[in-house]
């Protein structure tokens, strides 16, 4: 449009630092607005991540209560044709006796059917991670640990690694390292993974373990494969999906998006008002200029056409710079 | 034509104001025309009134038979644009455009081809003795260029009608005079109809027709 480069272009190149402001305007309020937004964003993801990377690829987890469950149960329950796979896990808060500080979370599995469900990025290709499986197997004093940890505490493979759980002191032998990815990074490296079996020995479960990960045949409904194994385990097992047992997480996460929301919502206000200021102060100062223009003839659709198209191209400048 | 009949204008303000006051007048085409009174007598309101610029309070203004009231926004600006040149009391030029460009601008808010354009604000502006300025903005020339340019801006279309509201006020006489002769000529070239308010006694001997105002009212209307 000719009006525009007659004008406004013009007009910018002997107001530059009127025209930067207005632009400037513009780029504030759309940079409050999405960062705000995209802030919030990466915050929700983080939570939600959380509890994704703990669960893995579970659908459901049984769980019994504070006895656990039998052996039994787990067979029955790998035995339903409807389960695709179904593992052992036994969890165990305990504190190591290191420099470091803060609590570790023992994540005890069946070392040979898990990796089908969660995802342990291991260091130096994937078998190579333990010294000798079938020693960290045979050994239930063999652990697992994540190159965070190890670095902090200056440990390295076949190191002594001791640690207090609620049944007194455990000594543990350092014989694989996880990289941090996946699962390791929801606990910012404070986790440790044993055999389910070696720690139904060491923190005295006797044959018994604290929950059932599992996952569902393919094109099956976890919740109604749910409501099958509730039938079938009858009273006192509850079948949950993870992110239903993650309910602290979801509660706190829905709390948060809220009031990220309000804030966004306020960001979003603040930029329209600057946005809009800006507009309102470039026509108020060019008021003179629309009266001429309006003398020589130009009709309302013209001038109207001449400020749209300007903060089209103001708006995509400014936008361009707030992203 | 310009016909009014019983035109009154007032403005709302702390204190009304009638700066128009029934005032009738018929005007001619190919007529040129002086506009004299003191200040604040309403000259630049009557201007505007049949510029269009502005509505009158009661009473009504006719363009070749066209009653402005009747008209639609749309259509009183392209009445405007076709009909009307005008040369304000200040240049009001567009301080950030060229020469060339103030004088081309009406042709570009009427669409015409660059080319057409280019050719129209050259003559023009080497009418009004500028030919060598094309490229310059405003603040680069004097007082009587600037004049010049908005003359020839107001001139670019061929307009009917001319409405010049003090077109030499801000001028020394001799410049002055040399602005009168300029819309002399013109007036006599494409018998355009011409109205001149000015202060200048000088100026409105100069016009065949003078009309004086006062408080809004005519108060003289004499042919010579
Ligand atoms: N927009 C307005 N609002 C209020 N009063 C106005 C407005 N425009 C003009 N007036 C008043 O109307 C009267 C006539 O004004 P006008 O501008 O027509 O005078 P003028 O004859 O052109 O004077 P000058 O020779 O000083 O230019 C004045 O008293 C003026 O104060
Ligand atoms: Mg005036």
């Amino acid at each position: 449009m000719i009006l525009l480069r007659l004008i406004s272009w013009q007009y910018v190149r002997k107001h530059l630092l009127r025209s930067l402001l207005t632009i400037a305007g513009i780029v504030l309020g759309v940079a409050v607005f999405v960062g705000m937004h995209t802030a919030n964003q990466s915050v929700l993801t983080a939570f939600t991540n959380t509890v994704d990377r703990i669960a893995g690829a579970t659908q459901l987890q049984i769980t019994a209560g504070e006895a656990g469950f039998e052996e039994e149960i787990l067979e029955r329950v790998q035995g339903v044709p409807e389960v695709r796979v179904a593992v052992p896990v036994i969890e165990a808060v305990a504190m190591p006796e290191t420099r470091a500080k803060g609590n570790l979370l023992i994540l005890a599995v069946d070392m040979t059917g898990d990796r089908s469900l969660r995802e342990y990025a291991l260091e130096d290709g994937d078998d190579s991670f333990i010294e000798d499986p079938l020693v960290f197997l045979a050994q239930p004093d063999s652990i697992m640990i994540t190159r965070e940890f190890a670095a902090e505490n200056g440990l390295k493979a076949n190191d002594a690694l001791t640690l207090r759980s609620m049944d007194g002191p455990k000594r543990f032998v350092v014989r694989g390292i996880m990289k941090s990815s996946g699962l390791t990074s929801a606990f910012g490296g404070n986790l440790a993974i044993m055999d389910v079996y070696a720690a139904q020995k060491v923190f005295g479960r006797g044959r018994r373990f604290d929950r059932i990960d599992l996952a569902v045949q393919e094109g099956l409904r976890p919740e109604e494969v749910g409501k099958r194994l509730e039938q079938l385990l009858g009273a006192g097992y509850q079948v949950e999906s993870p992110s239903s047992r993650g309910k602290q997480f979801e509660s706190l996460s829905s709390v948060y998006g809220m009031l990220a929301n309000i804030t966004s919502l306020f960001a979003l206000f603040i930029g329209m008002f600057i946005i809009y200021n800006s507009f309102a102060i470039a026509v108020t100062q060019r008021r003179s200029e629309i009266g001429i223009l309006r003398a020589l003839g130009a009709t309302r659709g013209q001038i109207q056409g001449l400020f749209l198209a300007e903060s089209a191209v103001g708006g995509r400048w400014g936008r361009g710079w707030g992203y | 034509m310009i016909e009014l009949t019983g035109v009154t204008k007032r403005f709302d303000g702390k204190k009304q104001v009638t700066a128009l006051n029934m005032v009738n007048l018929r005007i001619d085409k190919g007529e040129m025309v002086s506009l004299v009174g003191p200040s604040g007598s309403g000259k630049s309101t009557l201007l505007n009134l049949i510029g269009g610029l502005d509505k009158p309070s009661t009473g009504e203004i006719a363009l070749d038979g066209a009653v402005l009231s009747g008209l639609s926004d749309d259509a009183l600006t392209k009445l405007r644009r076709d009909k009307i040149g005008f040369i304000f009391q200040f240049f009001n030029l567009l301080p950030t455009l060229s020469c060339l460009e103030n004088v081309s601008l009406p042709l570009h808010l009427r669409g015409w081809k660059k080319a057409q354009i280019a050719e129209r604000a050259h003559e023009l502006l080497t009418l009004v003795g500028l030919g060598k300025r094309l490229e310059h903005l405003p603040e680069e020339l004097s007082g009587g260029e600037r004049q010049r340019v908005a003359i020839a801006r107001a001139l670019s279309v061929y307009p009917p009608i001319l409405l010049a509201d003090e077109p030499t006020g801000n001028l020394d006489s001799a410049t002055g005079v040399e602005i009168l002769g300029l819309i002399r000529d013109l007036h006599a070239r494409l018998q355009t109809t011409v109205l001149i308010v000015t202060h200048d006694r000088s100026v409105a001997e100069n016009c065949p027709r003078q009309i004086a105002l006062k408080d809004g009212v005519v108060v003289q209307d004499r042919r010579v």
